[in-house]
Parts: structure tokens; C-alpha cells; sequence
């Protein structure tokens, strides 16, 4: 008898573990975001930006996983993840353009930079190239407005910029 | 509970909205996007009205589905101000849906004849109430709003298919510009893709072990017209918390935790 509840128990502690970490190859970094969370569905925006930080972006299929996990349905989720800017549903580029569109960078001709980037590598701002190689986006003040107009290229600044400088800045980026 | 409702002194018993008393007064308040069998949402502001509360000074304007009554309250339901706004407010909506039948009429009825603003030509006016029957309602939680300011809309996650969507209709009954339609196909594909034979009857559980005599041309369907001869309203409004069909299985509670412990 004891021993049949006992093997019960067991019977559904493996059920449950096996819908925990079998689901997807990503299901075990899932339910680490989701413990470290409570698995409290109010915490959701906390748990998207714990995904975003792990993954870049926004995974469909981990967003489903989570609404499974949750019980929250995914017209929420996919509510709020296009709500925020700062979420994203798309694989960022190996190389991410970040242009100053700020002030300082505005005045000096931002615009016509931008316009040179949307030339070269083909997509316009927010968007990211077919082959993964850049994803292009502008930003507000990147805090360095005396080498206005300047973007950074991933983790490198490049400023006084010009549009004929463009194409020579982002060759090297592959 | 005593409040003043357009400087009438009445009383009330247990929680209720404006609206909800100023309906029971007799008095008639524009409202859109309020239901009785839904959660108030609060979209469409039509319902605007200005309130006081006891011991404060000044006047506020709130919408009165989402306010709750309260001891000593003051209403006033159709004053200039509240006029005003309500006019304001169907002016925008008519820019946004310049095309729209029943936005037009709305704007008639409220004296607007052109709007200032640019004219759109949207459908849909953000009511929500499609959203919140699918989900609350029918439980199958298949459309969302996604976005925010201009490019806010109602669609399904990703805006692609929604295997969840049952094909009840209760969106496309509820919507009151008629800006959310019914693809046929998804009716004939319910029936195609699962296992066994469905249709939304079935999945909303009011035909259990369906023997369709029809052998599921949906097209031919006579189970549409008598239930809307029965109940004078969408099924899915009809059975209201009594839905036991496959979407009504998923539904979620406001807070629920379907825990994984
Ligand atoms: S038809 Fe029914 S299930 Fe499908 S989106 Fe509309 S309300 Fe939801
Ligand atoms: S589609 Fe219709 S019901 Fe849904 S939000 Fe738009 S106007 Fe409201
Ligand atoms: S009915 Fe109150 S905001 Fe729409």
C-alpha cells in the first residue's frame, strides 16, 4: 500500500520534471528565469526582460513555453512584448549600429549619416540585414557629443563622421 | 449609500459603478466599450462624467464604468464640460474611422459633422471588447492588442494563425463597428485538422459527441440561426460562465497560478 503511493509520487514528481526540462532544448534556462521569479505570473515584464538579457531578443518559442509554464495566455505576453520598445521579437545582427540622434548629433547632420548607413546596408532603422550581419537602430545621446555625429559599431565609438566615411567604417564588420 | 445624481438625492445598496447607478436612476449615459457580462475596461471614455467627492471642493471628470460609488458622492452626467468631451471624443473616433457606418452614425447622433483631424480609414476603435470576450468569456484568449499609440491593434500573437481561436464568432458579434470578421476558412479548417470531427459548437461544449447531420458542411449549418433564435444573443454571451468546451479548459484565472512547483 505505502509503497504503491510512494511509487505514485514518484510516477508524477518524474511526469512533472519531464514537462520542466524536456520541453525544447532551452526549457532548463526557462525554468531558471521562472524560479528565480517566484513563477509569478504578475512578474512577467521581470521574466521577458531576464529572456531578453539571455537570449538578445524575445524567442517564440521560449514565449510559448513561458505561457504554458505560467498559465498566462499569450495574447498577454505578446501584448506586452510589443508594448515596450525595449523589447524585441527579431534576432539582433551580429554587429549592432547604434547612431546618435541626439541634440548635438541632429545639428550635425545625423541625418544625412543615417541615410548613408540605410544606403550601405540596405535596411532602415530598426531593422536587421537578411544575413544577420547588422541590425541598425538610433538612439537619443550616447553622451560623447563633441565627436558629433557618432555612432557605435557594438562596442567600438566612431565619431566625426562623414557619409563618405560610411562604407570604410562598416567593411570591417562582418 | 447616499450620492446626488444630476442634483437628485438617491440611495444605493452594495459595490456598484456610476454607470451601473446612474442606469438604476434612470439616466442615460453614453457607453461603448461597456458590457454587463465583462470586466469594465475603460476604453472608449464616452462615459465620462464629472464627479465630487464628499468634503473635497472641485469637480473631476472620470469615467463612470471603472468609478466606484461612494458615500456622499455628486454626479453630474450632462453638463457643459461632460458634453464637451463626449463630443471631442467622437470627433476623434470619427477621424480615425472617417469611413465607418457606424462610427458615422455615432457622430451623428452626437452632433459631430466633419472632424478637424486627419481622416483615417480604421475599423476598428479600440474597444477591447473583442479581446476581453475571447478571453473572458469564451476562454480561448486567441487575440490581443499589441503595439501601443498609433500602431496599437487587435490581432493574434505574432499575427500569425491562432491554433487556440474556436471559431465561435463572439468577437465578431460583439464588435460594435463591425471591423473584426469571420474567415470562413478557419470554420472549415476546425473541422479538417483534428482528429475527430469538430466544430465550434462543439469546442464551446454545447454539442457534446456531435453527430452532425450534416456530416460537418458547416456552410449548411442550421445550428447558427436556431441558437440565435433562442437566445436572442451569441451563444457564448448566452452561456456565460457556463462554457465547458475545450477553450472554456484553458481558461485562466485574473491571478490564477497554474503553478509549476
Ligand atoms: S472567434 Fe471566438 S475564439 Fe476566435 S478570436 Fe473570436 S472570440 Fe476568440
Ligand atoms: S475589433 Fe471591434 S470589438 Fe475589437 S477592439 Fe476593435 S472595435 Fe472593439
Ligand atoms: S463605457 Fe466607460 S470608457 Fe467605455
Amino acid at each position: 500500500m505505502v509503497r504503491d503511493t510512494e511509487h505514485e509520487l514518484m510516477g508524477i514528481i518524474e511526469d512533472m520534471l519531464s514537462v520542466k526540462e524536456g520541453r525544447g532544448p532551452n526549457g532548463r534556462v526557462i525554468n531558471e528565469i521562472l524560479d528565480r521569479n517566484g513563477n509569478d505570473p504578475t512578474r512577467i515584464v521581470a521574466i521577458l526582460q531576464c529572456l531578453q538579457d539571455r537570449f538578445g531578443y524575445l524567442p517564440r518559442e521560449e514565449l510559448y513555453l513561458i505561457s504554458d509554464l505560467l498559465g498566462l495566455p499569450m495574447n498577454r505576453i505578446y501584448h506586452l512584448a510589443t508594448f515596450f520598445k525595449a523589447f524585441k521579437l527579431t534576432p539582433p545582427g551580429r554587429n549592432t549600429i547604434k547612431l546618435c540622434m541626439g541634440t548635438a548629433c541632429h545639428v550635425r547632420g545625423a541625418g544625412v549619416i543615417k541615410d548613408a548607413i540605410e544606403r550601405y546596408i540596405g535596411v532602415s532603422v530598426g531593422g536587421t540585414t537578411a544575413d544577420f550581419r547588422f541590425s541598425f537602430e538610433t538612439v537619443r545621446c550616447l553622451g560623447c557629443c563633441g565627436l558629433a555625429p557618432v555612432m557605435t559599431v557594438g562596442d567600438t565609438v566612431h565619431g566625426k563622421l562623414e557619409p563618405s566615411m560610411i562604407r570604410k567604417v562598416l567593411e570591417k564588420y562582418r | 449609500m447616499r450620492y446626488t445624481i444630476n442634483g437628485k438625492k438617491r440611495t444605493a445598496r452594495g459595490k456598484m459603478t456610476v454607470l451601473e447607478a446612474a442606469r438604476s436612476a434612470g439616466i442615460d449615459i453614453p457607453s461603448l466599450c461597456d458590457n454587463d457580462y465583462l470586466e469594465p475596461y475603460g476604453a472608449c471614455r464616452l462615459c465620462v462624467v464629472e464627479v465630487r467627492e464628499k468634503g473635497r471642493k472641485g469637480w473631476r471628470v472620470v469615467a463612470s464604468c471603472l468609478y466606484p460609488l461612494k458615500e456622499g458622492l455628486e454626479i453630474r452626467t450632462d453638463s457643459k464640460l461632460i458634453l464637451q468631451h463626449r463630443k471631442l471624443l467622437v470627433e476623434l473616433m470619427l477621424a480615425r474611422c472617417s469611413g465607418n457606418r457606424y462610427v458615422r452614425r455615432l457622430a451623428k447622433r452626437f452632433g459631430v459633422k466633419r472632424p478637424r483631424f486627419g481622416g483615417g480609414d480604421e475599423d476598428c476603435i479600440m474597444c477591447g471588447l473583442c479581446v476581453r470576450v475571447c478571453s473572458e468569456i469564451v476562454g480561448a484568449a486567441a487575440i490581443g492588442f499589441s503595439s501601443r499609440g498609433i500602431s496599437r491593434k487587435v490581432e493574434t500573437p505574432f499575427g500569425i494563425d491562432s491554433s487556440k481561436c474556436i471559431a465561435c464568432g463572439a468577437c465578431t458579434y460583439v464588435c460594435p463597428t463591425g471591423a473584426i470578421n469571420m474567415e470562413y476558412e478557419r470554420v472549415i479548417e476546425l473541422r479538417k485538422n483534428e482528429k475527430e470531427h469538430m466544430c465550434r459548437y462543439t469546442l464551446m461544449g454545447f454539442l457534446d459527441e456531435a453527430v452532425c447531420m450534416l456530416n460537418y458542411e458547416c456552410a449548411r449549418c442550421e445550428v447558427d440561426q436556431r441558437m440565435r433564435d433562442r437566445f436572442d444573443t451569441h451563444p457564448a454571451f448566452a452561456m456565460h460562465g457556463r462554457l465547458r468546451g475545450a477553450a472554456a479548459a484553458g481558461r485562466v484565472k485574473r491571478t490564477g497560478k497554474k503553478g509549476v512547483k
